[in-house]
């Protein structure tokens, strides 16, 4: 539910509670107020009628005829009264157009008009509290009606305008991007907090393009020292290689650990290509031939295919174009080929087969010591073999994903590797 | 031939000087920008072996002003811990002529070295000798007595790479990393160098060639003559 809905919704709950406290209070009033002005009026009646009564007694005239109607009555006492106050009770009575017995309002009072005693009683039509409540009713919907709309619409024209620097620093923000060096530019706006917001953000921007920064220049500095301690170690070795007075066993062991540094300079190399990946360090936009690809790798694989006497067998469609970035697809193709040959065995086969949408290694091969998507993770490695980095299925992984291609490995009497494009 | 060896790590500047000095060049070192520039004015040299990051900036620098003040007919090996493509376009690009990533092995260095002067100075013309076999480097045809002796690729670079590294011991390991670079992370590629060994020894043999290739320790192979 977005904020505009949201204050609608919040001023609509708060106007239903004014409205109905308003209706209550207001319906008191005005009934307070028609009770007061009733009896006020039929206060001031009587002394017109205790007037009229006056004459009346004075000029002997009869008092059945003049007085004693539907709503007055006029009863001489014989007793004198103690309780002179005038009394007002509700009390039902006919009506004198309805013809029904309905509320209505009686005045009683005792008074001695020219030295006789009389108990004067006046019935008069009250508004009824059900036609009051009617009205305020009335008045209270029409007016929540009114109010509602205004409201509505007033809302929305006012969030339109208010939350317009918001949405543009939504839209800003949605469109960073950490890897780009460029400082995020927010509106400008003189909300307070919107200010803050902004502020906030820009800050936190800011914070993470560096961070951002650091952490790809530590990934890639890392390997690159690595590489120079490991060139003076190597170095020496050479050196010691080259000494004309080196025993069988020594050169052995010095062959070992050219081999070790050999692999320690490629692990290092490999994380900083993964980190590279990771970074998106690498264009992928690029549409590449990868018909011509596999073929210049397939060459320079030749000689090892040759030389483990592996038949290879392919089945490679011309000019097959997907999006790749052509320095990531060759080490691509170079891991898995390398891999189809590395894990085969003596005199085995190696298939090869590109279509459309479709890339498929299957090679003949020992099965592997754990289920072979498994191998996708860093450092996995097929069983204990120290010839292998565990990083050339994962660099893989981590290609395909750059570029969104599916990728899938499966044994069943043959490793086989699926790319679909 | 007179090298100038720009690294500011003073152990691998070590490593690399004793091993040429003892191949016979002269090799001086110096460690940052400013003196390499200095020696550079001052000095006449064949080959620069250039470190890109130097502690007073890029070793692009040097190259760049040596773009400039063109004329000089020095080869430029860049050494480098990046393993950047496009450190190397880059290098390449602005006249370097062979880009070497750390670690790299010494007779490696060795090998590139003797080419890119072979380049340089007689424009790859000069034939390599060894006794009775001629390298024509141009033509990429070896000779044996006279006769052309039919190689291939990798068995033409094998054995330049073995001359270049004459009267040394070269481990099958330094042997696939030249021929394969990247690629040799295989255990098997030590018995490809095997193969590669042992066939050219067959070719060059039976063209009449006396048999140079001693193998050492079943893991190293020597280049030299048999009488020493």
């Amino acid at each position: 539910m977005n904020l505009t809905v949201k204050t609608i919704l919040y001023y609509l709950v708060i106007a239903v509670l004014v409205f109905s406290i308003g209706g209550v209070v207001t319906y008191r009033l005005i009934s307070e107020e028609i009770a007061k002005e009733t009896d006020y009026y039929m206060a001031n009646s009587l002394q017109i009628i205790e007037y009229r009564l006056q004459r009346a007694v004075e000029r002997g005239y009869t008092l059945e005829n003049r007085f004693n109607a539907n709503q007055l009555q006029v009863k001489e006492l014989s007793l004198t009264p103690i309780d002179t106050n005038i009394h007002f009770t509700d009390t039902l009575a006919m009506h004198p157009h309805l013809n029904q017995l309905e509320m209505m309002r009686k005045l009683q009072v005792n008074r001695m008009v020219a030295g006789k005693y009389f108990e004067i009683t006046m019935i008069d039509v009250i508004i009824e509290d059900s036609d009051i409540y009617e009205s305020v009713v009335k008045i209270i919907i029409r007016l929540f009606a009114l109010f509602t709309l205004v409201m509505i619409i007033g809302t929305f024209l006012m969030s339109r305008s208010l939350l317009k620097p918001f949405k543009e620093t939504l839209n800003r923000i949605r469109k960073f991007n950490v890897q780009d060096p460029s400082p995020l530019k927010l509106p400008k706006t003189s909300t307070t907090e919107f200010k803050q917001l902004n502020e906030i953000l820009g800050d936190m921007a800011a914070r993470a393009q560096e961070e951002y920064h650091a952490l790809k220049t530590f990934s890639e500095n890392a390997s690159h020292e690595m590489q120079t301690p490991i060139a003076i170690a190597s170095g020496k070795l050479d050196l010691l290689t080259d000494s004309e007075n080196l025993t069988e066993e020594q050169f052995a062991l010095v062959t070992s650990a050219q081999q070790s540094l050999t692999r320690l300079s490629q692990l290092g190399r490999s994380l900083s290509l993964l980190t590279k990946i990771e970074n998106k360090e690498f264009g992928i936009s690029e549409s590449t031939d990868v018909s011509d690809m596999l073929e210049e790798t397939l060459d320079n694989f030749k000689e090892f295919f040759e030389m483990k006497h592996l038949s290879l067998k392919t089945n490679i469609s011309k000019g097959i174009k997907v999006n790749l970035n052509p320095h990531l697809g060759s080490i691509l193709l170079n891991n898995l080929l390398n891999n189809s040959i590395k894990h085969n065995a003596k005199g085995g086969t190696v298939e090869i087969l590109l279509d459309q949408q479709h890339l498929m290694i299957r090679n003949t091969g020992e099965k592997p010591s754990v289920p072979p998507r498994q191998l996708f993770n860093r450092f996995e490695k097929n069983g204990s073999s120290s010839d292998s980095s565990g990083l050339g299925l994962a660099i893989v992984k981590e290609i395909c994903d750059l570029h969104s291609i599916k990728i899938d490995y499966t044994y069943d009497t043959e490793h086989q590797i699926d790319i679909v494009f | 031939m007179k090298l100038l060896l720009v690294e500011d790590n003073k152990d691998l500047a070590e490593n690399v000087s004793q091993y040429l000095n003892k191949e016979g060049h002269l090799c001086e070192v110096v460690h940052s920008i400013r003196d390499a520039e200095y020696k550079l004015a001052a000095f006449q040299y064949d080959i620069l072996l250039l470190d890109l990051m130097l502690p007073d900036g890029s070793g692009m620098e040097i190259l760049r002003r040596l773009v400039r003040d063109a004329g000089a007919n020095m080869g430029v090996i860049i050494i480098s811990a990046k393993n950047s493509l496009t450190d190397k376009v880059e290098g390449l690009d602005l006249g370097a002529d062979d880009y070497l990533t750390k670690p790299f092995h010494l007779s490696e260095l060795n090998a590139r070295i003797k080419s890119i002067f072979r380049r340089r100075h007689f424009e790859g013309k000069q034939s390599i000798e060894f006794n009775e076999i001629k390298i024509d480097p141009d033509t990429q045809e070896v000779f044996v007595n006279g006769d052309l002796v039919v190689l291939t690729k990798k068995e033409y670079e094998l054995l330049l790479y073995l001359i270049a590294n004459k009267n040394r011991v070269l481990t099958k390991q330094t042997i696939a990393e030249h021929l394969w670079g990247d690629h040799v992370d295989f255990m098997d590629s030590f018995d490809f160098v095997y193969q590669h060994i042992e066939n050219l020894r067959k070719k060059l043999t039976s063209a009449g060639a006396e048999d140079y290739l001693h193998t050492v320790y079943g893991m190293g192979y020597r280049f030299k003559e048999s009488i020493t």
